[in-house]
């Protein structure tokens, strides 16, 4: 046997290289990475043959001294972290000190840097790992690092290079992705010489988003686009190469209606971003964007969790495209899992499913009640606007008069962050800015286009509809939530009531009691680890606080009734008329949706008899999947489904629901059992508090009631009016009311769409009337 | 081959065998029906591989032959067919014609060779058996169905046990008679003990309850007598489907050659059977080379056994510790079918309350609304609620013979047993449900 020999730098170098530097596009996250560590504001990439011939990255950063820039090429040499403690609560981006050195080692490296209050700068140059020559030299403040011939001297590696679009696009891919969780800093990404991603510090969060994910209206801008069928096609184009097309300076403002933004607040967890509409679908989920923290990760359980949000609005198979953001405590997320750190991993796996699943759903109900909520016989002109203006004034007013000095939004992280994100839709303080920036002026110049002025007010509406909900209830649960802390302030309650009682009673059922009594149950049948008082938390003082929520009740829904009724097609879709558009519902497909809510809204209101059998079927699992079901029993059993333990890893089933009570039981257990081990929540245990069992809601969250969903949707169908069946016009009148009542009225259970439009335009166009 | 038939004949046994040859396939040939022609007689199989039935029947053979064609198209042929004789030819290459004069067919067949071949089976040991009796026996066992996922045997088919001579195995016959006949015994002797308290506490119960013993002691000692002149003993079918439980005992002579645990018969091929047999006469049944043989005269019908254990049933229908009620049969049918009323698909139980002397049922559906029925009973003791599926109520009570039932309740886990008051060959389980 040969001697073992610790190896020389270089080739650890290399080793490291190999889990660090996968492709070019490592280079370039690491490099970003470096640079937003740097709280550079404005990063400039430059990329040339994909990133085989040169990736520079120069950031405005605070640079490095001579010393410092010294030590950075060293291995395991950073400023990130210090002691140990700090590996398991990390802010920065980086901290193991490998990126430098690994890249160096592969490529014919240069690295400039000058701190801000240097003379001059210093310049290190490496080949190959082999140290060539420093020197000072003239550079702006800031670092610039230069990669050149990238895997030179590793040619296995070189190999695996792919060609130069599919480089470019992972390159192109994961600035944008940057771009999105620092919307603050500018990117601006050069290919061969030419711009092909620039973000500019004054691009909107939302502006940047559209960008990245490619969801812009398909046919006609001018045209908001309800449910927009076109866009499958159109959008599914999307793919490495297309970075080549720019996507700078489509500062529409349409796609509100076709991204819905997402803000929820579960414990500590935070959920933001944006989803796009159901109606654009995917067939997987490359774009679905999730940062955690700001980093950005590659999570299956996370976009499992997504999907799982847009359940029954959906085909299976689809993946809708979305950017979550979540903000967690440091200490509850590991991210010194992967080397290049694109995974993390949650202490508690379970409720972060459960917190974006449930933000993903309560963002489409919310971005779909709000199309509800659009009246046909909106009024033109500035009403939505002036509307915005009002309410945002008077929030202001609220919050200077019943919370006074004490609350202050900036206090609470979450405010923070949107400010910090400049996210217009959601920070109160910004959207009449935004409104008079940006929609009105552009309604002004479309004055002459009578459909243009009309989809506009819609959209107003709509967007405002949503917007000023969503303000509601921030305020009142703000306002809730101080005045429970602090007794005696009676100025704050009586000021939301009268608040919403003046902003319509649409909103009234959201405030006072009835959230207090929502979010009391909430808090009490979740056992979240309550919050750390340290960090960026500590301003929330309470455990869970929900920013936004369905506003379900009493909700002033009127699409589908509006509608203009024109008769039936094919004895099978409805045609009817909405503004200037030509709408199509399958008859089928929507009974079926209201089939379907009611069954499901009965099912969970009463706990489904279950029936007792005479030959208990026994189970044999392995270690894991025992371990897993002891801890759902109790969950299973108000499902109907009784399971006794019976010696080892080995069970009984005593009861199944009575309303699946001739379908075979085992496989639908082992199928629950397989949904939550793949989730990962097995390991979610709630020891401080000797909950030897799951929640509830954590087993139904993850498909424990799923089987529940399959049956009632089987029901739904078989109930629901058939194809070729004529409905009189009584008929389809109410059955378009009751869909307005539905939660998620555009689809189907099965998640296939139940409305097609066809606007006017298109039709003119077939008929040559315009271009 | 050529023959002719008369139309009736061969338009009975079609219509028989419509259940073995419509079964969806992947092996088409067996929706064929396979003719042979032979001495003045012609022999009819059809064969799904797990049922097959064979018949043989006079028929004018001017040439032998065998031919296999389309049951169903055959069948469809002959119903619509205007002459009392019923002629079909082989002509050549396959082709059928069928059909004289005037009204004529030219049907298609198949190649004999390829019509699976059934088993063979001789000197099987055969005893006789009243048909209406193994009708009812088989029909009522066939009557829980299954979904068509299921795989448990103990679902998928019927156990059939039989309980050997006394004189040969009288271990057997006690179980038999213990649980079969009811529970009656074990109840005696638990009434005999209690004997003055029950007859104090419930005039219907105690009165009733002697005397309903007496006659089972009665009915089973002479049944006893004729057992051992005849050397009978009880057959018993079991069918399940894990919510509810039948048991179906008829007395037989002679000996089946079937192992002590039994053998688990599949309810489609039950259900078959039961329209194979008719309600008057003798069968002959026999057990051979893992099949399930039923003979009336010129007929046989065989079924394949499945594979599989069958869980022990006796425990479900022990009736110890349970409190019997007397109930009319139509009277408690009429009640569950007004209550099945407001069941719906997920929404199937029926609460009862058993009082002293009085039940009360009711049902509440969130949905349709709710309803309540009082009747007075003999009942004594504590309160028990219960829940259950009316629609097994109603099967079971259709099932079982005579004017009175006798309901077995103990609480709220355990089934309700329910059994003829009379009829001493038919026991039900009904497993409770929770809400």
């Amino acid at each position: 046997m040969p001697d073992i020999r610790i190896l020389p730098e270089t080739i650890s170098n290399k080793i490291a290289a190999g889990e660090v530097v996968e492709r070019p596009v490592s280079v370039v996250k690491e490099l970003i990475e470096n640079a937003l560590d740097a709280k550079a504001t404005s990063l400039l990439i430059e990329v040339s043959k994909g990133g085989r011939d040169l990736i520079r990255v120069s950031d405005n950063g605070y640079g490095m001294s001579k010393d410092n820039a010294l030590l950075s090429i060293e291995r395991y040499a950073t400023s990130k972290i210090v002691d140990d403690r700090d590996i398991f609560s990390i802010k920065s981006f980086g901290f193991r000190g490998e990126a430098l050195p690994s890249i160096a080692s592969i490529s014919r490296f240069t690295l400039v840097s000058r701190t801000h209050d240097s003379g001059h700068g210093v310049k290190i140059e490496i080949d190959g790992g082999k140290f060539i020559n420093v020197s000072d030299t003239g550079a702006p403040a800031g670092t610039m690092v230069e990669v050149k011939n990238i895997y030179y001297n590793t040619p296995a590696r070189r190999k695996f290079l792919k060609s130069v679009n599919t480089e470019m696009g992972h390159i192109a891919d994961s600035v944008s992705a940057f771009a999105l969780a620092f919307p603050d800093v500018t990117f601006c990404l050069n290919h061969n010489g030419r711009t092909v991603r620039h973000f500019t510090s004054s691009d909107s969060m939302l502006s940047r988003i559209e960008k990245v994910l490619g969801v812009e209206n398909s046919l006609d801008r001018n045209e908001p686009s309800v449910f927009s069928n076109h866009s499958l096609s159109q959008d599914s184009h999307l793919n490495d190469s297309d970075f080549l097309v720019s996507r700078h300076g489509t500062g529409h403002f349409s796609n509100s209606e076709r991204l819905f933004p997402v803000q929820f607040q579960s414990g500590n967890i935070i959920v933001t971003g944006y989803v796009g509409s159901p109606f654009v679908t995917r067939s997987s989920g490359a774009r679905i964007l999730l940062f955690v923290n700001s980093r950005v990760v590659s999570d299956r359980n996370i976009v499992s969790a997504i999907v799982r949000g847009f359940k029954g609005r959906i085909m299976k198979g689809k993946f809708p495209v979305a950017a979550i953001f979540l903000e967690i405590p440091c200490d509850e997320v590991d991210v010194n899992v992967h080397p290049a750190k694109l995974q993390v991993r949650f202490v508690n796996q379970g409720n972060v499913f459960e917190a974006v699943s449930t933000a993903v759903n309560e963002a489409l109900s919310r971005g779909e009640n709000s199309i509800i909520c659009e009246k046909i016989d909106s009024q033109p002109g500035y009403c939505g606007a002036t509307d915005a203006l009002e309410v945002g004034e008077e929030q202001k007013t609220i919050k200077n008069s019943s919370l006074g000095t004490k609350v202050d939004y900036s206090d609470l992280s979450l405010f923070d962050w949107e400010k910090k994100h400049d996210e217009p839709c959601l920070d109160d303080d910004h959207d009449s800015g935004l409104w008079q920036d940006c929609n009105v002026p552009h309604y002004e110049n479309d004055e002459l286009n009578f459909h243009a002025r009309q989809n506009l007010s819609d959209l107003y509406d709509s967007i405002n509809a949503m917007d000023r909900s969503m303000a509601v209830e921030q305020c009142a649960s703000e306002t809730e939530q101080k005045y429970d802390c602090e007794t005696g302030e009676q100025d704050s309650s009586e000021t939301v009531e009268q608040y919403t009682s003046e902003t319509g009673d649409q909103y009234s059922s959201e405030t006072g009691k009835d959230y207090d009594s929502k979010s009391g149950s909430q808090s009490s049948d979740e056992p979240f680890i309550s919050l750390k008082p340290e960090g960026q938390f500590a301003a929330q003082k309470s455990g869970d606080r929900f920013l936004s929520k369905i506003p379900d009740k009493g909700r002033d829904s009127s699409f589908f009734a509006s509608l203009n009724i024109i008769g039936q097609l094919f004895g099978t879709y409805i045609v009817a008329q909405f503004k200037d558009k030509m709408v199509l519902i399958d008859q089928h497909a929507a009974h079926e949706r209201v089939v379907f809510e009611k069954l499901k809204k009965r099912s969970i209101s009463f706990r489904p008899p279950s029936q007792r059998l005479i030959v208990p079927e026994t189970l044999e699992l392995n270690y894991r999947e025992s371990a897993l079901l002891e801890k759902i029993m109790k969950g299973l059993s108000t499902l109907g489904i009784e399971v006794e333990p019976f010696g080892d890893n080995t069970f009984v089933i005593k009861s199944i629901p009575g309303i699946i009570d001739n379908k075979v039981i085992k496989p639908l257990l082992m199928d629950i059992l397989d949904m939550l081990l793949t989730s990962g929540v097995e390991d979610d245990f709630f020891e401080e508090k000797n909950h030897t069992s799951l929640k509830n809601s954590v087993v139904e969250s993850f498909g424990g009631r799923d089987w529940l969903d399959d049956i009632l949707i089987l029901i739904s169908c078989h109930n629901a009016v058939r194809a070729n069946h004529s409905l009189r016009s009584e008929e389809i009148k109410a059955l378009m009311q009751e869909l307005d009542s539905c939660q998620a009225p555009f689809h189907c259970p099965h998640g296939r769409p139940l409305i097609v439009e066809f606007s006017r335009r298109e039709i003119e166009k077939s008929f040559k009337r315009t271009g | 081959m050529k023959f002719s038939i008369d139309r009736k004949s061969i338009s009975d046994v079609l219509s028989l065998i419509q259940g073995v040859t419509n079964r969806t396939t992947t092996l088409a040939i067996t929706s064929d029906v396979l003719i042979k022609a032979e001495d003045s007689q012609i022999t009819v199989t059809a064969n799904d591989l797990e049922t097959v039935f064979q018949g043989q029947y006079d028929a004018d053979v001017e040439s032998d032959g065998i031919i296999s064609i389309n049951a169903r198209k055959l069948y469809e042929i002959v119903r619509e067919y205007p002459e009392n004789i019923f002629p079909v030819n082989e002509i050549e290459n396959r082709w059928i014609e069928i059909g004289e004069g005037n009204i004529q067919y030219h049907i298609v067949s198949s190649d004999h060779e390829n019509f699976p071949e059934h088993p063979v089976i001789e000197d099987v040991p055969f005893i006789e058996i009243d048909t209406s009796l193994l009708k009812k026996m088989v029909e009522i066992s066939a009557s829980i169905t299954y979904s068509k996922e299921e795989k448990r045997p103990y679902v998928l088919g019927a156990l059939l046990e039989y309980v050997s001579d006394a004189s040969v195995d009288s271990v057997a016959l006690e179980m038999a008679y213990q649980t079969s006949s009811s529970s009656d015994v074990s109840e005696k002797k638990a009434s005999s003990g209690k004997s003055s308290s029950s007859q104090k506490s419930s005039s219907t119960v105690s009165d009733d309850n002697p005397s309903e013993d007496h006659d089972t002691e009665n009915s089973l000692a002479s049944a006893d007598n004729k057992d051992k002149e005849t050397k009978s003993a009880i057959l018993r079918m079991v069918s399940t489907d894990s919510k509810r439980l039948y048991a179906f005992d008829i007395p037989v002579s002679g000996n089946l050659e079937i192992p002590e645990e039994g053998i688990i018969i599949p309810k489609k091929g039950l259900s078959e059977l039961g329209k194979f047999l008719s309600t008057s006469g003798k069968a002959l049944i026999g057990v051979k080379n893992n099949h399930f043989i039923v003979k009336i005269d010129n007929e046989t019908m065989m079924v394949k056994l499945l594979e599989g254990e069958y869980p022990d049933y006796r425990r479900v229908l022990s009736t110890t510790g349970f409190t019997p009620i007397i109930m009319n049969r139509i009277m408690f049918m009429m009640m569950m079918k007004r209550m099945s009323i407001l069941v719906s698909d997920d929404y199937k139980s029926v609460i009862f309350n058993f009082r002293e002397n009085e039940l009360v049922v009711t049902i509440t559906n969130p949905e349709i609304g709710e309803s309540k029925e009082q009747i007075a009973v003999g009942y004594t003791g504590n309160h028990i609620e219960s829940a259950f599926n009316p629609k097994y109520f109603i099967d079971a009570l259709n099932a079982v013979k005579g004017d009175d039932v006798v309901v077995h309740i103990k609480d709220n886990r355990n089934p309700c047993i329910l059994k003829g008051h009379d009829d001493k060959g038919f026991v039900c389980a009904i497993m409770a449900m929770s809400v």
